[in-house]
């Protein structure tokens, strides 16, 4: 029997793949909309919430760590934020890779922040944009209130809560500013256009993770989704020639700082999995069970690398009562929890799961004996 | 920007530092950062709150408001830092602050602890 771990114990023991006292659980974050729906049904104790906000560990959604904590999840993620500038041809707001950003006001009044498409649609508007100087980088304004946010959730009060803290990745970068069609369309015929433009971001990015590492985290989680739901978003074929040597270097720059590496990638991504290996990422977020085999996963690379999220957050803890809940997170338990490397979590941002389905899966999880 | 504003003060609304902190007040507070329009007229009254685009090509001076914000986007993101970095932004005259005590009030909104989830849900109910 494993000594009574801190959070931050078990989630490095989990990432490591040593014994934990029970398998942690990870949040990837909750939007507006379950913050909503937290607050109504349950809320939040009012000298529990008065310290959170006196900590500073209150932020916008779906950055709340003082969710994550109240529904003692052991780790939780912050994404940098790139700069943000106002597109007058789109009347929208656009980051600094070219993407179009949406903040919008839905019918029941509950706000939402998405990306809502890519801006630089031909090659004319991309050689404009970096006239313009752009891609300019990170709100870095942000990085000291990151820095003094991971060690006050680190202190004994919150269990040495770990904060996974990262930014967004190649391929998310590239295809959300410039679309999947003129990334596919430059693959095939323009693919010096292409690798400058990865390069010109890589420049900037790779800026940011050194910027990132210096805070001293013990984890760094980049979110890049290369899957969608019956496969990859670009040919395996083109992800290897284009994507995989820059998520290469990313790997590396955090790994020369003692720092492991999480990828957060949605979708189906079977076809690479063992690219992620080979890259030698310590885990792999979201692994969404319906859209990728697991347990074939877990036997062939299980002792590589650690399976991070993997719990359906569309339909399971969604539709489902928490009996059918605690029933298949058991299940999942059973297989993907052997021999520690798992950190189970809902699959993507909390948003309109029922509170007490996510209430019980952090349950179900930490009370599994293998 | 109002989307923004708007996104901002919510979570405030939803934990009850707004009632907490408000009142029965009605405070209004205009941002206008014209590399980011519209502008943006927060009404607070009480736990309630509204906001409403503005024109920047309006005559911005016209505008009632207990308060008013102006100047670059990227200052405003810099607030976010904290309210010591906030205050240090508008010392440094980044952006224009038209009544700093009654801003001021807005801006503690963000870093108080006063709350009152329990009184703010009986009002729901």
């Amino acid at each position: 029997m494993t000594h009574k771990m801190t959070k931050f114990e078990r989630v490095m023991a989990a990432l490591e793949h040593k014994p934990v006292d029970m398998i942690p659980a990870f949040l990837l974050g909750a939007d507006f909309e379950f913050f909503y729906k937290f607050m109504k049904e349950k809320g939040i104790p009012k000298n529990n919430y008065a310290k959170y906000i006196k900590d500073g560990i209150v932020d916008t959604p779906p950055l709340n760590h003082a969710l994550s904590i109240e529904m003692n999840f052991d780790c939780d993620w912050y994404s940098h934020i790139p700069q943000m500038h106002f597109d007058e041809e789109n009347q929208s707001i656009i980051d600094t890779w070219g993407s179009l950003q949406k903040a919008v006001v839905k019918d029941n009044g509950i706000p939402h922040l998405w990306y809502s498409g890519p801006a630089l649609t031909s090659k004319e508007k991309i050689i404009k944009w970096w006239e313009l100087g752009m891609p300019r980088g990170y709100v870095d304004i942000l990085l000291p209130l990151i820095k003094k946010r991971l060690k006050t959730l680190m202190k004994p009060k919150y269990d040495e809560f770990l904060m996974f803290i990262g930014l967004s990745g190649p391929f998310e970068c590239l295809s959300m500013s410039i679309g999947l069609a003129q990334v596919s369309k430059f693959c095939r015929k323009d693919s010096e256009f292409l690798k400058e433009i990865l390069n010109r971001n890589f420049e900037v990015q790779s800026k940011g993770l050194e910027k990132l590492c210096s805070l001293n985290p013990p984890v760094i989680m980049c979110g890049d989704d290369h899957g969608f739901a019956n496969g990859l978003q670009m040919p395996a074929k083109y992800w290897r020639e284009f994507i995989k040597p820059i998520l290469k270097q990313y790997v590396e720059i955090v790994h020369n700082h003692g720092i492991k590496f999480i990828l957060h990638s949605c979708g189906n991504i079977m076809e690479i999995f063992k690219d992620y290996v080979e890259l030698e990422m310590d885990g792999v977020d979201s692994l969404q069970p319906h859209l990728n085999d697991l347990s074939y996963l877990k036997q062939k690379y299980g002792d590589k690398i650690t399976f991070v999220g993997t719990i359906d957050d569309t339909h399971l803890l969604v539709e489902c009562n928490t009996e059918e809940v605690k029933r298949v997170v058991t299940e999942q338990l059973r297989i993907l929890g052997k021999n520690s490397g798992y950190i189970p979590g809902a699959t993507n941002f909390l948003l309109n799961q029922k509170v007490e389905n996510i209430i019980t899966m952090v349950e179900t999880i930490h009370s599994f004996k293998e | 920007m109002p989307a923004i504003i708007y996104t901002a003060v919510w979570p405030l609304w939803i934990d009850g530092r707004l009632k907490s902190i408000m009142k029965n007040e009605r405070f209004r507070i205009l941002f206008t950062f014209k590399d980011f329009p519209p502008a943006a007229l927060l009404d607070i009254n009480g736990d309630n709150f509204k906001v409403e685009p503005i024109d920047v090509d309006e005559d911005i001076e016209t505008i009632e408001a207990d308060a008013s914000i102006s100047g670059e986007f990227k200052h405003l993101v810099e607030m976010m830092g904290g309210i010591g970095k906030s205050i240090r932004i508008i010392f440094s005259k980044k952006v224009k602050i038209k009544r700093w005590l009654k801003f001021y009030k807005f801006l503690k909104l963000f870093f108080s602890n006063k709350i009152d989830i329990e009184e703010h849900k009986k009002m729901e109910e």
